[in-house]
């Protein structure tokens, strides 16, 4: 069940305990999201819930029937972002927690170990590693990306693919980077507009 | 905030990236590892600091039921 599923019918109020319910349904993606965005557990949970509490002061805000999801996330990116300003020499990366809660199946063929992907994340720009997070992990579509981003369909369809191309060129070299992606393109310039990298 | 999902564009973007056997299209072994490493999280216990603030909203509704 997604969190729209519970929500009222377009124009009419969200109540209270709606509003509690779909936040209950979104924790596990606002978790996730986090998750892919700083590469820190305890952080990630931090965001999942300061954009809890926000969304729940600004709950008359919302409009019933409008993409709850989409809201959630731009709310939990904001604060992604804030965070990130305010600690520009923070370090996001946790291989510890990566080694004991991402389990990998590297022997078999066509797998990538997640905890590789998870580590090449966190050296990808922002923006990419949020459209991969956004669109690979959490599945939202295009137009919901776009919202949450703030940009055009067509930038998040362009920066998802050098996201992917970027990915593939961090876990397996640049020479392996066409393999990894179906339908392999030429890596073209890797880095997109995404903002700054965490410093490890 | 003001528009709506659509189904259709969240099966076109989830099938860009994992393939699907209509197209014959090799999965993307990225997207399978996104879409674990989001598997992995939400199948997590939640943990307690969430539930608290899921009690906290329960009480602000129970008070603010008629009669209370």
């Amino acid at each position: 069940m997604t969190a729209t599923d519970t929500e009222p019918a377009a124009g009419t109020p969200c109540s209270d305990q709606v509003f509690r319910d779909n936040l209950v349904a979104i924790i596990p993606s606002l978790r996730s999201f986090g998750r892919g965005l700083c590469g820190n557990r305890e952080m990630a949970d931090d965001l999942a819930q300061d954009a809890m509490m926000r969304a729940w002061a600004a709950r008359r805000s919302y409009t019933a029937g409008t993409n709850f999801r989409a809201w959630m996330f731009k709310i939990l990116r904001n604060q992604f972002y804030t965070t990130v300003r305010r600690n520009a020499r923070m370090v996001s990366w946790d291989p510890e927690v990566a080694e004991r809660t991402l389990v990998a199946d590297a022997n078999q063929h066509d797998r990538i170990n997640v905890a590789d992907v998870a580590a090449a994340l966190q050296k990808l720009p922002e923006a990419q590693r949020e459209v991969l997070m956004l669109i690979g992990a959490n599945g939202v579509s295009y137009g919901e990306a776009a919202e949450i981003m703030d940009c055009a369909v067509g930038t998040i369809k362009s920066r998802l693919a050098r996201a992917r191309v970027a990915l593939a060129a961090l876990i397996d070299g640049p020479g392996d980077a066409v393999d990894a992606v179906p339908g392999g393109r030429t890596p073209a310039a890797v880095p997109d507009g995404g903002r700054h990298h965490y410093p490890a | 905030m003001a528009s709506k999902r659509s189904g259709n564009e969240v099966t076109e973007a989830t099938e860009a990236m994992l393939g699907n056997a209509q197209s014959g299209r090799r999965p993307d072994p990225i997207a399978i590892a996104l879409k674990r490493m989001h598997s992995e999280v939400a199948s997590e216990a939640v943990p307690g600091d969430f539930l608290d603030i899921l009690a906290a909203i329960d009480r602000k509704i129970g008070s603010d039921e008629p009669g209370r």
